[in-house]
């Protein structure tokens, strides 16, 4: 049995809960102690870590899709593509889509690319689909396993952004576009507005690939980066576990002479809040690189509930992995979990050929998983507090590229979301008949960004920094109508 | 609840009554606490002092009553209660953001009812021109009386302590002091040789009068700014503050910045050691290229240009170059400006294009590295005017696709700043910016590449040789291997005939170049022109039949999918040559001109920029005009705003909060008077900044202990924050001192100053500020405290966080580093050895109960048959606060 190298208690706990002026137990550990300059502005002061108003969520699963999901083979089944099928769209009733006007939002960045380009010829549906659950929402075959969690989910068909390449990554994390500056993404936001809920894990991660942006924070500052994770329990963090040759026991001691010299620096500087956080940080530090790995092992899950991801399944199985951590750092009060699925630069759901083998490739891969997810925060009394967002940058367009393929398609997509006081079964906003615009309700992705924060008991404009006015654009509106 | 017990019925008068006098016996809503700061978030941008529109303003009582075009706006029938009550929304106002709450609206109703009364001392906004940072510095009479800059701040900071009750802090212990002074200067700790050295020259030395350093301290200041490590730890900062970054860009393509930016960082390197005026300074990275186009090294300070490249939109390069020239050297924020006039500012969409009209015509190129011909390996990046006359435009409420055609925009500075007319002079550019080929090393320079080739060559041949020989020795029957071995040996012959036409062709082609810059159209001219399109046949002939030769040899490979015919190329080589004989016969005068200079891409489309090219005689001289404007001792913003850069890396916190905004919304600090009196004191002394550094950190207040023990109660309670520096502020380290300072202690840091940068990986002990740096590229240890981020980064964060804990206690380098550190002191007894690693780590010597906690733990260790236990301690010591913080 190891020792605990904390044991020597040099201060009381209410003496140093009484200098950080808060409970620690549940405050930022994303970063307990950051010098804020703008505090000596007059008229202003930094979140305090609370909701702003009481609210329905506690935490964001944010499941992003890279390369950009066709949504008409995923959530928005548009059948009069295949009726007019090998027509150009201007030989369709639907002409009009492409009036110039309509276009006029789309901001180049890379111009006369290859990609990225309007498509004439009309691309049959390449899926079949159905109708799922009481609210009858059609979706394809793809996604059969999301379909059957149907009533849990608020449908959002009616998305638009205006990158047409896939800057629209950042685009979507920030609410700005690439030629703009960079502004702190939502997860950024979330920790600056609430704080930790965990004292042994970082409260805003990130799992897999980014390629346009490997920061959050921004103008708020790398502490409010994410952390990123990997579901190696051997490997999940940088500098998780020692990387040389080191006895339990000796770090064990190592940390405890750690902490007993921190502490007698404490006596000499009565009131240094910095060192106190500091000797916290080991604490933590200690505990975190036992936590991290722990969360990351999965064998204490039941074969049913790995089953249910489709950990048994070598397909699904990377996929699976992630959510499942997803949902063990949920339940170990991790605030803001994003996962980023699909390998590349531009992100592997990019189907400019042969949308087919891409997509029925891709969808296989995390179609399980993510209802096995949903089925599973409901089962363990998570779903009530927890939003899941399914997000993609853009979808793609009704006409085909090269061979099978689909370019590029800012004007409308889709993307949903499930759990954390959203109201299922809801189907809110609409492209046209081919996919190509959203017509009804529309939605620029900082309606997402907005609707998320109220669920949190979050407002954007209440968490503004001097000297960065953000625009209306940037602050969204809240989608009250997939609103329980 | 339901609605019911709420109706009021309908006709019970006394109810009525009740609520009618409900208000009254309500206090009305204080003008002061409640109505004002409203109007001044809401309204004040376009109805105070900034702007007026409608000709109203809203920021006193008495100008509500004055009112604008309609007249009062809070009698009776209030059109303010009207306009911010209004449903309608393009009567509604503001017009922008979020309608007035309906508490909000309530109470301005309320204060209107009430009688809409002010107190006696309401004043209106001052005129925005008035702002204190937009007046000249002028240092502080008192400060009059100190013999030197550190005397006078610590008298304007004492008398500030005075006045408010405050009780400074003893001076910290000597030995703090210098690893402050070692850290802050170097970014490096002293070595325990040279603490206790120190210690006993300070211990001998006298008291100085008055406060003053001992001259020890001064002589130890003197050598750390003198050392070349203190170039490499500022140019750190403000690589932070002017954003410096490698180029990057999607696989092959370069899409920010330039190749070799590091040129850059040396040049900031050097400037720094050199205590080059950052006037000069200002001029060289907005205008080299124009104040002083000959001198080489200059040019590299361009780089702070060349950053902001952007491949895919000029806009946006453009935004980033304005906004961040405005923030670093101004302390103006522009980025808001670009759509529409200022909110707090007297900054206008105007001056935004006119400031874009400054840099319109510049663009980036490479040029030759002395040593080094290819562009790939090396190039010195440098901004030049190129489209002289391209014309700017406002964008209408910023949109780029919606431009003002019927104003173009003169190249001008913010209005509110103009102390003399904006008026740049044309530069005429002499011959080597215009043609870099004429630059003296160039020519040497490809030769050199030429001999290398033809020892490659040779090499080639002796190989080639060398393997007929054995075929012929063993007698080889096979024809075709005698025959493909005939060929390389061909193929080696004729390389090096075509490297070695290659000198006359260079050397022709110069001579023609230098001529016709020269005396254009005079006949010697001509003939040189001649003769170089001779040399130049020469060459392309024996190149020709190079790659004929080679494509022979090619041949004898085996066809493979990818190749099924390897002769094919045999035919087109050979026209090639009969092409080159026949061009030969008449070289005319065209000839292949050096290639010295890289033009920067103009956007993905434009595939010619490789291509040789001239560039414009004249530059249009506006950066210079700027650069003038900015490094001038009128412009009140220049020297405060370094001031403040420089004050905040020394002391841990700013003089004015917002380092990059000094606008309205920033009051003036609450010592202003040591901001300027520093900052006038630096623009006497040639804007040096070597003398702010003396001024900082042999100041008294420099010297105090950060500790708040002993401090009396009213100082605590009066100024807990410190914001008066009763005591110093500890810090902590930023990412890369933290790591050059592991490896400097453990004696594993590669001290060599400049060149290009190198991998980020934990094998390099360069130091840190070397490493390749993008927005792509993240360094595990550095991201673990807060690194910069090249997008911006002008105050580093000092968050503390688990994962810092983590990449110190359990990343190898920093066990590398114990076990170094540990096996140097292995022949010392356990006390001396805890002493020496105190020391050399923390740069003190332990407590008794430090020192007794070490021994214990070495003891536990040795108990638990732990082979590493000095290491161990070694590494906790690592891990102490106080090494990653300055005291």
């Amino acid at each position: 049995m190891t020792r605990d190298p904390f044991s020597q208690q040099f201060l009381n706990r209410r003496g140093f809960l009484d200098c950080l002026g808060t409970g620690l137990a549940g405050i930022a550990l994303q970063s307990m102690f950051t010098r804020e300059s703008r505090a000596a502005l007059p008229d202003w002061q930094p979140p305090d870590g609370r909701p702003f108003f009481p609210p329905k969520a506690k935490r964001v699963i944010w499941l992003f899709m890279r390369g950009g999901v066709s949504h008409m083979e995923s959530f928005d089944p548009k059948p009069m593509l295949t009726k007019y099928a090998g027509k150009s769209i201007s030989d369709t009733p639907y002409k009009d889509v492409q009036d110039p006007e309509r276009l006029k939002k789309v901001r180049v960045v890379v111009v006369n690319d290859a990609n990225g380009q309007q498509r004439k010829t009309i691309l049959p549906l390449q899926i079949g689909s159905k109708r799922y659950g009481q609210c009858g929402v059609e979706i394809s075959d793809w996604f059969s396993n999301i379909g059957s969690r149907a009533d849990d989910i608020a449908f959002i068909r009616s998305m638009w952004t205006t990158d047409d390449n896939h800057g629209a990554q950042v685009q979507f994390h920030s609410g700005r576009h690439m030629l703009d500056t960079r502004e702190p993404t939502l997860g950024a936001w979330v920790t600056y507005g609430l704080a930790s809920m965990t004292d042994n894990l970082p409260t805003f991660v990130n799992m897999g690939p980014r390629f346009f942006d490997i920061r959050d924070g921004h103008y708020l500052g790398p502490a409010y980066d994410a952390v990123n994770l990997r579901v190696d329990p051997r490997n999940p963090l940088a500098f998780a576990a020692p990387e040389v040759a080191i006895t339990p026991a000796e770090q064990a001691t190592e940390f405890a002479l750690v902490n007993r010299l921190n502490n007698l620096t404490a006596t000499q500087y009565p009131g240094d809040q910095a060192l106190l956080a500091r000797i916290k940080s080991y604490q933590l530090a200690y505990k975190m690189q036992t936590a991290v790995p722990e969360t990351m092992n999965l064998e204490s899950e039941s074969a049913e509930t790995k089953k249910l991801y489709g950990l048994d399944d070598k397909i699904t199985e990377p996929f699976a992995r992630q959510l499942l951590v997803a949902r063990r750092l949920a339940e170990r009060g991790v605030r803001f979990i994003q996962i980023e699925h699909g390998d590349g630069a531009a992100g592997a759901w990019d189907a400019h050929s042969k949308v087919k083998e891409n997509h029925s490739k891709l969808s296989a891969q995390v179609d399980k998983p993510i209802a096995g997810l949903l089925t599973d925060l409901k089962q363990r009394g998570l779903f009530d507090d927890t939003i899941v967002l399914f997000a993609t940058e853009f979808g793609r367009t009704p006409g085909s590229q090269g061979d099978g393929g689909r370019d590029h398609h800012p004007y409308g997509f889709s993307v949903w979301m499930a759990g954390g006081g959203i109201k299922g079964g809801t189907i809110h906003g609409a492209t046209d008949d081919i996919g190509f615009h959203a017509v009804e309700n529309p939605h620029y992705v900082t309606d997402i960004h907005a609707t998320i924060l109220h669920q949190l008991g979050l407002d954007s404009r209440r968490l503004e920094v001097p000297g960065r006015k953000r625009l209306e654009r940037d602050h969204g509106a809240v989608i009250k109508e997939i609103l329980a | 609840m339901t609605a019911q017990l709420f109706t009021i019925p309908p006709f019970s008068a006394a109810l009525a009554a009740l609520l009618l006098l409900a208000p009254a016996t309500q206090a009305a809503p204080d003008y002061a606490k409640e109505i004002k700061p409203l109007l001044k978030a809401r309204c004040y941008a376009c109805h105070g002092a900034l702007k007026q529109k409608a000709g109203l303003r809203l920021d006193a009582v008495s100008l509500m009553h004055k009112g604008g075009e309609s007249g009062d706006v809070i009698e009776k029938d209030s059109l303010l209660l009207e306009k911010v009550a209004s449903t309608d929304k393009d009567e509604r106002m503001p017009p922008e953001g979020a309608p007035l709450t309906p508490e909000e609206v309530a109470k301005l109703k309320a204060w209107i009812a009430a009688g809409a009364v002010a107190p006696s001392d309401d004043k209106a906004e001052p005129d925005p021109r008035l702002h204190w940072a937009y007046q000249v510095p002028k240092a502080a009479p008192a400060a009059s009386a100190a013999k030197t800059p550190q005397a006078a701040l610590d008298l304007l900071l004492d008398a500030r302590l005075q006045a408010r009750g405050l009780q400074a802090q003893q001076d910290a212990a000597p030995e703090v002091w210098l690893r402050r002074v070692y850290l802050d200067l170097t970014g490096l700790p002293p070595s325990a040789d040279e603490v206790r050295q120190f210690l006993s020259e300070f211990a001998a030395s006298p008291r100085a009068a008055g406060g003053e350093a001992p001259s020890i301290m001064q002589r130890t200041v003197d050598r750390l700014l003198a050392s070349p490590a203190y170039g490499e730890r500022w140019a750190r900062h403000f690589m932070d503050i002017w954003r410096y970054t490698d180029g990057y860009g999607l696989g092959e393509q370069l899409r920010y910045a330039q190749k070799h930016m590091w040129h850059w960082r040396d040049w900031i390197i050097e400037s720094l050691n050199a205590d080059k005026g950052y006037d000069r300074m200002i001029v060289e990275m907005l205008a080299a290229d124009e104040a002083a186009p000959e001198d080489r090294d200059a040019l590299r300070g361009t780089g702070f240009l060349c950053r902001n490249y952007f491949l895919f939109n000029r806009t946006t390069w453009l935004d980033e170059t304005i906004e961040h020239t405005s923030r670093a050297f101004l302390g103006v924020t522009m980025q808001c400006v670009k759509c529409h006039d200022h909110k707090y500012d007297p900054v206008s969409q105007v001056d935004y294009y006119r400031m874009r009209a400054v840099f319109e015509p510049y663009h980036v190129r490479l040029d030759p590295a002395p040593g080094e011909p290819d562009f790939a390996r090396d190039g010195v990046p440098r901004v030049f005017d190129l489209h002289l006359n391209k014309a700017t435009y406002l964008h209408k409420r910023g949109d780029e696709k919606n431009e003002d055609k019927t104003r173009p925009m003169t190249p001008g500075i913010p209005e509110v700043l103009a102390f003399a007319e904006f008026k740049p002079q044309p530069v005429s550019l002499p011959a080597t910016a215009r043609e870099p080929a004429l630059l003296p090393n160039v020519l040497e320079d490809q030769l050199r590449g030429v001999e290398k080739e033809i020892a490659l060559a040779k090499t080639a041949l002796q190989q080639a040789l060398a393997k007929l020989d054995d075929l012929l020795r063993d007698e080889v029957e096979s024809l075709p291997a005698l025959e493909q071995a005939r060929a390389a040996v061909a193929f080696g012959e004729k390389t090096i005939l075509a490297a070695e036409a290659k000198p006359a062709m260079l050397r022709a082609a110069l001579a023609a170049d230098r001529l016709r810059l020269t005396e254009p159209k005079s006949p010697a001219s001509a003939a040189e022109a001649a003769a170089a399109a001779k040399a130049d046949a020469l060459y392309q002939l024996a190149k020709a039949e190079s790659d004929l030769a080679k494509a022979r040899v090619d041949a004898f490979a085996p066809a493979t999918a990818k190749v099924p015919d390897p002769a094919k190329k045999i035919p087109a080589a050979e026209q090639a040559v009969a092409n080159a004989r026949k061009k030969l016969d008449a070289p005319g005068d065209k000839y292949t001109a050096i290639r010295a200079s890289l033009k920067a891409q103009e956007g993905p489309e434009d595939k010619n920029n490789t291509d040789v090219q001239a560039y414009p005689e004249t530059s249009t001289g506006r950066r210079l005009a700027l650069a003038q404007w900015i490094a001038n001792e009128r412009n009140p913003l220049t020297a405060r705003v370094l001031v403040n850069h420089l004050w905040l890396r020394h002391f841990g916190a700013s003089l004015v909060p917002d380092v990059t905004d000094f606008g309205r919304r920033c009051p003036p600090p609450l010592h202003q008077d040591v901001l300027d009196t520093l900052a006038t004191g630096f623009m006497q002394h040639g804007w040096s900044m070597k003398y702010l550094h003396r001024a900082m950190v042999l100041s008294q207040l420099y010297r105090r202990s950060s500790s708040n023990a002993g401090a009396t109660e009213e100082t605590l309670a009066a100024d807990p924050d410190n914001t008066c520096y009763w005591r110093m502020n500890p810090r902590r380290l930023e990412s890369q001192a933290v790591r050059d300072s592991m490896l400097q202690t453990a004696g594993l840091l590669d001290l060599r100053v400049g060149g290009p940068s190198v991998n980020a990986d934990d094998s390099s002990f360069r130091r840190a500020l070397y490493f390749v740096q993008t927005a792509d590229v993240e360094q595990r240890f550095l991201a673990a405290f807060d690194n910069s981020n090249i997008l911006e980064c002008y105050r580093r964060q000092e968050s503390i966080v688990p994962q810092q804990a983590l990449a110190l206690a359990n990343g190898k380098l920093t066990r590398q580093c114990a076990d170094a550190i540990a096996l140097r002191m292995a022949t010392r007894p356990d006390t001396d050895f805890i002493e020496q690693a105190f020391l050399t780590l923390l740069s003190r010597a332990p407590t008794p109960d430090e020192s007794a906690a070490c021994l214990e733990t070495m003891t536990e260790l040795q108990q638990q048959k732990s082979t590493n236990a000095r290491s161990l301690v070694v590494q906790a010591l690592i891990n102490h606060n106080d090494f990653i913080t300055l005291r």
